[in-house]
């Protein structure tokens, strides 16, 4: 799916895709998966809708909390990953993979590559535990 | 294998009543009632519907007397509630509710009163409706409450209701609510309800909304604010005459979230803070037992501007009775001096159930309100005594601080407002017990173990693993200690392999929460 492909993170800790085809998946990090705990549900964007960039495209609740999901680019939801409906543990399990929320459509691939690569992520997330 | 109860101590086994029946086995004797089954043989549908017979007896338990008051009396001592336990739940007030309230809601003329009793009947609860809204005016420096929302949030959703009211009524088309990320939640969700936008403000460092970042977001579509204050760190909103005025210059409300008013009860009046609704929960500030879905009453208050908006009914005095009483005895003369005893004529105050106020948001429930939690209220209240008022909120802050000191050095660097005061409530990060390699909701569960009902966990969620604890005036130094005691035992005595297994002294142990959150399963 994703594999080989690059990944772009947001602040809000989702993650833009690339894979070798130029196609786009969107999903939240492993560093947000764990700061969620067991994730019991997740509603999931409309697919064949366009949203802008931090529009609010789902919600996501754990044994913790419910958090929302937004729109780390502006995007259209080509599909989502109905996988999740019955089984949202996948996001836990693996979120770069199988965890993903949707496939979706950029307007500018430059919209993606504005956002942090792996690295510059990690260090915002070390940063910001240390807050 | 038979059980035996009471050998160990608290007995934790228990089957259901209904698996501890033996056929034909009559807890209590009931009347004949006449009719010989013989007789219903015949026509049975002439007594009841053809579809409502049944085919097979009920399944009811068949158990004598006292097994039925040993099962729960056994299931009550299994229970964790602030009869049993100090319960700090932060955000939601749960204080120890004195008997007292319960000893007079539970009066038979109280208790068997039907909602659909005419006025004339009923002066006596009207009277005390009608003075417990005189009373709440008086804390709040508003001017008049409606009574009708059965639980904080259909408070909420009343003002917001009557705020949208008032800008249709005016022709103004007003579409957002500025909630501040300190709000309650349901403040948001409350808006949405009412037909708002909700529009988002991020608090400073401080935890607190800065009248320089609201004036960023006030714009004409801006129909109020609501604020919860002291917002949901604990915190008090400085800024909040500041804010006030901003909002009131733009021509919006402000609708504070009165939740938490346990922190300034008797204290300081609403309207000093220029406050134009507020919902009070009269079911935690003034005491009743809730949780678990009710009952409560989110009684909502209003400005003198507002008061015709408010919800019906409601209760307005109307004119007097007079006569002259037919006993002798000594007889309740309502307070009015001019009565003449000797003759005994009399004149009172007649209090009636009314619908008429023009711009009313309507009926919110189908009778006046939840009058019980109105009644326990006014008893909590009148047994302070108005001089006392101000030492619940004065003992509430009080408390939350000493637990916020010490509790502070024991969780060194996780307080997020270390530096300043707490208002009624109190809030840590996970910093200090992670590092021990406990998480937060490994703290909670072994708290249970120490016999204390957890904190609340993970809320606010902008504070890294949270830990919110609100202690109420009730408590004593001494609970507060040993809360505090056991605290610093789980910080530097657990081991991870105990904690990841807590509770293990309660009747049920770890549960399986996401098993719980995916198939709950309802059943008695």
């Amino acid at each position: 799916m994703i594999k080989g492909g690059s990944f772009y993170f947001s602040k809000s800790h989702e993650w833009v895709g690339r894979d070798s085809n130029n196609k786009y998946h969107i999903g939240i990090s492993d560093f947000a998966q764990s700061e969620l705990g067991d994730i019991v549900y997740v509603s999931l964007p409309e697919a064949g809708k366009t949203y802008k960039k931090d529009d609010k495209i789902g919600e996501i609740e754990s044994v913790k909390s419910v958090s929302e999901i937004y729109a780390p680019v502006e995007l259209k939801v080509i599909s989502v990953n109905s996988k999740l409906n019955d089984t949202p543990e996948l996001i836990n399990q693996d979120p770069k993979e199988a965890g993903f929320i949707a496939e979706v459509e950029i307007s500018n691939d430059s919209d993606a590559e504005g956002l942090m690569d792996e690295n510059a992520y990690k260090t915002f997330i070390a940063d910001s535990r240390h807050e | 294998m038979p059980k035996f109860p009471g050998i160990k101590g608290i007995f934790l086994d228990e089957d259901p009543l209904i698996e501890q029946g033996s056929k034909r086995l009559r807890g209590i004797g009931i009347p004949d009632c006449g009719l010989k089954k013989s007789d219903l043989k015949k026509d049975e549908s002439a007594y009841i519907d053809a579809k409502y017979i049944r085919k097979s007896p009920p399944e009811l338990p068949e158990v004598s007397e006292p097994t039925v008051v040993r099962h729960f009396t056994r299931l009550s001592s299994w229970n964790m509630c602030v009869d049993t336990v100090f319960y700090p739940l932060g955000s939601c007030t749960m204080k120890y509710n004195p008997k007292i309230n319960e000893k007079i809601a539970s009066l038979e003329n109280i208790k068997n009163l039907h909602p659909l009793t005419p006025a004339g009947l009923i002066q006596p609860v009207l009277k005390i409706v009608y003075d417990f809204n005189e009373i709440l005016c008086g804390l709040t420096g508003l001017a008049e409450f409606g009574f009708a929302p059965q639980a904080g949030a259909a408070g909420e959703f009343a003002g917001l209701k009557i705020i949208k009211k008032y800008f249709d009524l005016k022709g103004e088309n007003r579409k957002t609510i500025l909630v501040p990320d300190s709000s309650h939640g349901t403040n948001p969700a409350s808006s949405v309800l009412a037909g708002f936008t909700p529009v988002e403000i991020k608090t400073g460092k401080a935890g607190t909304l800065d009248a320089e970042e609201l004036k960023k977001f006030v714009s004409k579509d801006a129909a109020g604010i609501m604020i919860t204050n002291p917002n949901t760190f604990g915190v008090f909103e400085k800024d909040i005459k500041k804010i006030a005025e901003i909002m009131h210059n733009n021509g919006s409300f402000v609708y504070m979230d009165g939740a938490n008013f346990n922190a300034f009860l008797g204290s300081v009046k609403v309207s000093d803070m220029g406050i134009d609704l507020i919902q009070l929960n009269l079911h935690k500030t003034f005491s009743t037992p809730h949780g678990g879905g009710g009952p409560g009453n989110g009684a909502i208050g209003v400005v003198e501007s507002l008061r015709e908006f408010l919800p019906v009914p409601y209760v307005k005095v109307g004119g007097k009775s007079t006569g002259v009483e037919k006993d002798s005895g000594e007889k309740a003369d309502g307070g009015n001096k001019s009565n003449n005893r000797k003759d005994n004529s009399y004149s009172r105050q007649v209090y009636e159930l009314s619908e008429d106020k023009k711009n009313s948001i309507g009926r919110m429930t189908p009778f006046l309100c939840n009058f019980a939690v109105v009644l326990r209220a006014y008893a909590y209240l009148l047994s302070l005594g108005r001089e006392n008022i101000g030492s619940v909120s004065e003992i509430a802050v009080l408390n939350a601080n000493y637990v916020k000191k010490k509790l502070g050095k024991i969780l060194s660097g996780s307080d997020p407002f270390e530096e300043g005061l707490c208002m009624h409530e109190c809030v840590f990060s996970d910093k200090a017990i992670e590092e021990n390699g406990v998480s937060t909701i490994e703290l909670a569960k072994l708290l249970i173990d120490y016999g204390f009902h957890p904190p609340t966990v993970y809320f606010p969620k902008n504070i890294h693993g949270a830990i919110m604890i609100e202690p109420t005036e009730t408590e004593s130094v001494r609970t507060l200690d040993n809360f505090i005691k056991a605290v610093k035992e789980i910080k530097f005595k657990t081991k991870k392999s105990k904690a990841v297994k807590s509770p293990q002294k309660t009747k049920v142990g770890r549960v399986n929460e996401v098993l719980a959150n995916k198939q709950p399963v309802f059943k008695y």
